[in-house]
């Protein structure tokens, strides 16, 4: 396409948050059973995905990232109430 | 024009698009420095309890910990007087689509002459008077049996230093964004400028800052590691404040 302004053409930084934040929320998802990893990875997948929100709306990878990462917070959750009730109950 | 908070958090995203491993890196090194220099003031002050306060007098002992502890965190804060200016100067090339290099943390030490060194100090020195209150009646509680007046005091005297705290940030909290982007200035003339940008826009600057209350929320949900970026995206932010601040003065 002709550029009609004299800006030079400049490279669009290509968004890896997105990726990130889908890799995160698999591996939160992945490491929710082991108390904090699902909380903190998902937490962070959550993060990342807003962050990669650039243009009007969610990257396929991003939306995939927020879904998992929200999944890996609550099955971190769960793991958490589960591990404290079977401590509590030895 | 004014932006809306929505306008300018999506520039904030866009302009931190690929340089995220420098922002992170600046904004780790300068924690690590400032942790390291605390570290050290700490270090310094256990060993130096011996052999400044040999006698074993508890009193001049607490005193002496008081002290050091005063003085300890005059000079992080006048450390981070310094650090601060090439931190903001790290954004401000990020936000006007200039390079953004690594070595822009240590601008605040060099350049204008040393410039910043004073207003450091000056800063210090009014953070420590403002404080002094504080440290005498701290003293005055390890002494006296009385407590509850230097307690009600103490309380008193945090709620209104918070207060007039919030007040002097939305006032002149661009003041240092402003000498980073004009290093000829000088204090009262940034003083004065942020003044005048922040005429009218005090209440948009407040709610600017609560709408990252979620983002923090998140940021705890991962123990603190979200900071990381979140601090980055909160910088970029502001300076697009500011930038905003500057374009509606020139209108």
């Amino acid at each position: 396409m002709y550029q009609e302004t004299n800006m030079p053409w400049q490279a669009e930084p290509k968004n890896y948050m997105a990726l990130a934040s889908m890799i995160l929320g698999i591996l939160s998802m992945v490491t929710a059973c082991c108390f904090f990893p699902g909380l903190i990875l998902g937490g962070l997948a959550v993060f990342f995905a807003a962050l990669s929100r650039v243009d009007a709306g969610l990257s396929g990878q991003g939306r995939t990232g927020l879904i998992t990462g929200i999944i890996g917070i609550l099955l971190g959750l769960v793991s958490i109430v589960l591990w404290a009730f079977i401590g509590g109950g030895l | 024009m004014k932006e809306s908070r929505r306008s300018l958090k999506l520039k904030a995203r866009r302009a931190l698009l690929g340089k995220y491993p420098a922002a992170v890196g600046i904004y780790i090194v300068t924690g690590m420095m400032g942790m390291f220099l605390m570290t050290f003031i700490c270090a310094g002050i256990i060993l130096s309890m011996g052999i400044l306060f040999p006698a074993q007098n508890e009193e001049m002992e607490l005193f002496g910990i008081l002290g050091l502890f005063f003085l300890g965190m005059m000079i992080l804060t006048w450390f981070m007087c310094l650090v601060i200016p090439g931190y903001l100067r790290f954004y401000l090339n990020i936000c006007q689509g200039g390079q953004a290099r690594f070595t822009d943390m240590f601008w605040g030490f060099g350049s204008c002459g040393g410039k910043f060194w004073g207003i450091g100090l000056m800063l210090t020195l009014f953070f420590a008077l403002l404080m002094t209150p504080e440290a005498v009646l701290l003293c005055v509680l390890a002494v006296t049996e009385e407590v509850l007046f230097p307690t009600v005091f103490l309380m008193g005297y945090n709620v209104c230093l918070t207060i007039a705290g919030i007040y002097g940030a939305l006032t002149y909290g661009q003041f240092y964004l402003i000498l980073a982007d004009n290093p000829e200035m000088t204090l009262y003339q940034a003083l004065a400028e942020s003044r005048k940008l922040m005429r009218g826009n005090r209440w948009r600057h407040f709610v600017l800052g609560l709408s990252f209350l979620g983002w923090l929320l998140i940021a705890y949900i991962t123990f603190g590691w979200a900071m990381l970026w979140l601090v980055p995206y909160m910088m970029s932010t502001n300076v697009y404040f500011y930038l905003n601040l500057k374009e509606l003065c020139r209108e």
